[in-house]
């Protein structure tokens, strides 16, 4: 008797499953990147909510964007952060994180946001696709280095702009007492 | 005392034996025949309608199974072939030439005790081990190793490879701030500096490959390669193998580019505080990772599984199914295997007189035997099966630049600290941009047509 | 669509294998706590001194920046090159203006020298 596609006596598709294990696993992760006190878990909690958000992108069919999620978020910009908390961070930082005395502020506006995110949902008019589309590599490709090529060049300045200002602003001042020598 | 425990006491040792191991030898029996009569063809059955899963389960535990025998080689080899280089005998004592020393040294990481500093993050300090192991056996899944022989052909593969090999950046820094302590929190920052500077030049390097084969998918570039050596993609790419190596060895932290362990500055950097297991994770990863490089430089450049000279085979060995033989062949590699062993012991028994005691004789003509045999077997083996050839062939490719990893820490100094990341930044990528520009440019001048795959 | 789930799979199979071993290692090993002195941090005999947790040399924090920026590089450079033989010479002009941008961000940081290791 073969498995067959969905989970045993329901109608529940096994990708469906996987994708409820998932959105759960992102959002709890999330919801513990805000709560919890140690700056550098609620980092790793990060980590963990963009590597559910990867499963999700291959679920949703493109795994070109679940590798670029592991590769940039995971494993360049969560490195990024990790820097930089490991490099300002000292053992006694308050126990009460500074942002939360704006707490009642922040949950009004994630109330807000979520009534006018839901509001969104449920007006928008779907298409239905039947199936998971599943995008091709090569099309994203040929798509970027056609139609969108002016928007991809602009990435390059933005990341170059990027570059530069953060040399300028964790440039060391130049040796003073070098200078004072000569 | 009950009846029971008198009776007991009563028996004799043999007595006893045969008490608990004749009801356990009639339950295994009556099992065996209760198993093959009524558990096994619904078993069968489950498991012939359920190929993807039984080959998910086999794909998964294999890659995982494979780590372990290649870490204790790895380890073996390194101490016997720097002990060679450095005049030494090396380890000698346990196994035949000390080969079982790693095993050895596995029972012993599992022995000792497994401690963490008073200050330390428990759980992320448990965790970075986790990471580090993780990141490596994880980029196993797209290695092909032989046709048909590979844990998932994902059309994005290349940069799978790359996304999970740099998790490893993320269990350094992880060990490194939950040690609670100077040494690791600076190894493990400087180690993460590195790998993530020469993790540019490494995938810029690659670029070039999937320039020519035209897919991010490693079976498509190993069979792009397919032909003689000439078409591997080492000679069209010399400047990417040389970047590639270079970079690849700062990446698994290998000599000379060690910095994570260099124990005259940080004493053994992130990993000062580990001990036990969770120390011998990281050990472990190092080198599954030593492997895991060889084995992508083999299949990025070196042609993977393909053999370096064109040759007909394999051979479909229609003569076997013919003479309808099929799967009888191992019962008459067994019947060949005592006929052989008798004509040869009698021989020796026969020639060599008195010197040679039965016993002896037919034990030497059993190794010699044994010995053709198995070769026989063998041979046939790898004409009759492409499978055969391309795992000799890949993991022959893959332990030559195994050997060259261990050759260069027998032989290199480490690089000093200041130079390694100018190096990385100055001239690795510069020079993997320059090959991959002069690659692009030689394709549109000779314009060559797609590689059919 | 395989594909995730080997991946997951072995994520999870592979965290299995190392928590049992870490598992057995510890019903295994010997464990003795009594010791105050054992859990302070190993600094080559000397006692620790000041935070551990402290503040580095921020010329890490450079290397992860510009890692960041060319690690997005590294995938439009993968991208490219799967459909590089359809766009030829239009594709190098253009990967090659991205590339000398982004090279101008790294000669500006060579120039300011944080790629010298201080």
């Amino acid at each position: 008797m073969p498995i067959g596609q969905t989970l045993p006596f329901t109608a529940v598709r096994w990708d469906d499953v996987l994708f409820v294990v998932l959105a759960i696993m992102l959002l709890g992760s999330a919801l513990l990147v805000v709560t919890m006190r140690d700056i550098i878990r609620c980092g790793l909690a990060m980590i963990a909510s963009f590597a559910s958000l990867a499963g999700i992108y291959v679920l949703l069919g493109n795994p070109l964007l679940a590798a670029t999620q592991v590769l940039v978020y995971i494993g360049a910009i969560s490195i990024l952060v990790l820097f930089a908390i490991m490099l300002t961070q000292t053992k006694n930082a308050p126990t009460r994180l500074v942002f939360q005395t704006q707490a009642w502020i922040g949950a009004v506006a994630a109330v807000v946001i979520a009534a006018i995110i839901a509001g969104t949902v449920l007006t928008t008019t779907w298409p239905s696709t039947g199936a998971v589309a599943w995008t091709a590599t090569s099309d994203i490709a040929t798509m970027l280095f056609g139609q969108y090529v002016l928007p991809f060049e602009v990435v390059s300045v933005l990341l170059t702009a990027a570059v530069v200002g953060g040399v300028l602003l964790a440039r060391r001042e130049p040796p003073a007492d070098k200078e004072d020598r000569s | 005392m009950t009846l029971a425990a008198r009776t007991w006491g009563r028996m004799s040792l043999t007595a006893r034996l045969t008490a608990i191991l004749l009801p356990l030898a009639v339950l295994l029996a009556v099992g065996t025949v209760v198993g093959i009569v009524f558990i096994l063809p619904p078993t069968m059955d489950f498991l012939g309608a359920n190929m993807p899963l039984v080959r998910f389960v086999v794909a998964v535990v294999g890659i995982l199974v494979l780590t372990i025998p290649t870490a204790f080689v790895l380890i073996y080899m390194e101490l016997k072939v720097i002990a060679r280089m450095n005049l030494r005998v090396g380890p000698n004592r346990i196994g035949p030439w000390g080969a079982a020393m790693s095993l050895f040294h596995g029972f012993k990481v599992l022995s000792k005790e497994d401690f963490a500093p008073t200050g330390a993050d428990l759980t992320v300090f448990t965790l970075a081990p986790v990471v580090t192991f993780l990141a490596s056996v994880m980029t196993l899944l797209v290695i092909p190793f032989a046709p048909g022989i590979f844990g998932q052909d994902l059309n994005i593969g290349v940069l799978y490879f790359f996304a999970m090999g740099g998790l490893a950046v993320l269990g350094l820094l992880m060990a490194g701030w939950a040690s609670f302590n100077k040494y690791s929190l600076l190894g493990g920052l400087r180690s993460a500096a590195q790998i993530v500077s020469y993790e540019i030049p490494l995938t810029i390097s690659v670029v070039g490959v999937v320039l020519l084969a035209g897919t991010m998918s490693m079976n498509g570039i190993v069979l792009s390669q397919s032909g003689s050596a000439l078409d591997w993609f080492a000679f069209k790419q010399p400047l990417a193998v040389l970047i590639f190596f270079i970079a690849a060895t700062a990446e698994a932290n290998r000599t000379p580019f060690d910095m994570t362990e260099a124990d005259s500055e940080i004493v053994a950097g992130f990993a000062t505080e580990y001990s036990g297991m969770r120390f011998g994770f990281f050990f472990f990863a190092e080198y599954v990772n030593v492997f895991i490089i060889s084995a992508l430089l083999v299949t990025l450049f070196f042609g993977g599984w393909t053999a370096p000279i064109n040759w007909p085979w394999p051979y479909n060995l229609n003569w076997l199914d013919a003479a309808g033989i099929g799967i009888l062949w191992i019962p008459i590699a067994l019947v060949a295997l005592v006929v052989a062993t008798d004509i040869l012991g009698a021989a020796i028994w026969l020639i060599g007189g008195r010197e040679w005691s039965a016993p002896s004789a037919f034990g030497l003509g059993l190794l010699i035997a044994g010995a053709g045999v198995t070769a026989a077997v063998g041979l046939a083996c790898f004409i009759a099966f492409d499978w055969v050839q391309g795992i000799f062939w890949f993991f022959a490719k893959t332990y030559v630049f195994v050997f060259t990893f261990v050759w260069m820490r027998g032989t290199l100094p480490r690089v000093r600290v200041d130079q390694l990341m100018g190096f990385a930044w100055k001239w690795l990528l510069p020079a993997s941009l320059l090959n991959l520009f002069v690659t692009a440019a030689a394709i549109i001048i000779l314009n060559q047509p797609v590689i059919p795959r | 669509m395989t594909g995730i789930w080997y991946v997951l799979g072995l994520a999870a199979a592979g965290v299995g294998f190392v928590f049992l071993v870490i598992g057995l290692a510890w019903v295994l090993s010997h464990r003795n706590r009594g010791d105050g002195d054992k859990g302070l941090p190993y600094e080559s005999g000397i006692d620790t001194v000041g935070d551990t947790w402290g503040r580095f040399g921020v010329s890490f924090y450079i290397y992860a920046l510009l890692f960041v920026a060319f690690d997005v590089e590294v995938v439009f450079l993968f991208l490219w090159a799967i459909v590089f033989r359809s766009l030829l010479l239009g594709g190098l002009v253009s990967m090659g203006t991205f590339v000398l941008v982004l090279m101008l961000g790294l000669a500006y940081a060579w120039r300011k020298g944080v790629l010298t290791w201080r």
